[in-house]
């Protein structure tokens, strides 16, 4: 066979040894199969450490609770004690530092998530005080009447 | 290229890449599963303690990344209804994203 045809031929085995020895190099040695069978997902039990030092947005009570503790102790003496603070009031990312401030949603629309009641039997959604988002109060913000951190009227 | 040679070449060079494709082997996910039978994924929900606020819906979103209007979901969070008469009726606005707001069915 004449060269012009073979100089292609050289071209690709060289571009797949290149592939094979690139891959040798970079490719983690413990990339693939492990004894609990993960090789298609992105779990590799080197890079465990590198997931846990990437920054989460949602922080969780306790970091609120380093500067805000007296707001998380109202909160955890009344009703609303099992709802985490950014359901509300957003996810922390870097605050005090970035945001500022965080923009609290007061909306009615966030309320009803869970107080519009439901006429169905369902799960121990039920037992969470409902209205009727149409009749009660319509148009107002919650807020207005109910302090969310405790929303009970009586202990106001 | 004599007519010889080209045949010869071909039929060397089927034989030979009918060797290697045979030699490549396929992993397949399913496979792997069975050899491991202890391995089992599952995503847990305590159906009682869940009210269905789709909070959950939402800070997946806003910690993935995921544009907040765009109707895209990876999963989703159901409400099923069992009627008296058998009929179930199954409810899930917008993925569950802003949450069980209304007594109807949509």
């Amino acid at each position: 066979m004449k060269s012009h045809v073979w100089r292609p031929l050289y071209v690709v085995i060289a571009i797949v040894i290149g592939i094979l020895l690139f891959r040798a190099f970079y490719v983690p040695s413990d990339f693939g199969a492990q004894e609990r069978g993960y090789t298609f997902g992105y779990h590799r039990l080197s890079n465990e450490q590198e997931w846990k030092d990437y920054p989460a947005k949602y922080k969780g009570n306790d970091y609120c609770n380093e500067c805000h503790d007296d707001k998380i102790e109202e909160l955890e003496s009344a009703h609303h004690a099992t709802i985490p603070c950014e359901n509300c009031h957003g996810a922390a990312f870097d605050h005090p530092d970035n945001p500022e401030k965080l923009a609290i949603d007061r909306s009615r629309e966030l309320c009803i998530r869970c107080h519009s009641e439901l006429i169905m039997p369902s799960s121990d959604r039920n037992d969470i005080p409902g209205i009727d988002p149409a009749e009660h109060n319509k148009g107002e913000e919650c807020s207005e009447c109910h302090n969310p951190h405790n929303p009970s009227l009586e202990d106001m | 290229m004599k007519r010889r040679n080209f045949l010869k070449s071909t039929a060397v060079f089927v034989a030979g890449a009918s060797v290697s494709v045979s030699a490549l082997d396929f992993i397949d996910p399913k496979e792997i599963l069975a050899a491991n039978p202890e391995l089992r994924w599952g995503f847990l929900v305590d159906t009682h303690k869940c009210v269905g606020c789709g909070f959950c819906v939402k800070a997946c979103k806003i910690e993935n990344d995921i544009p907040f209007e765009a109707n895209v979901t990876r999963t989703w969070v159901e409400r099923y209804v069992i009627k008296k008469d058998g009929d179930v009726v199954m409810d899930c606005p917008k993925g569950a994203r802003d949450g069980y707001t209304t007594k109807l069915i949509d």
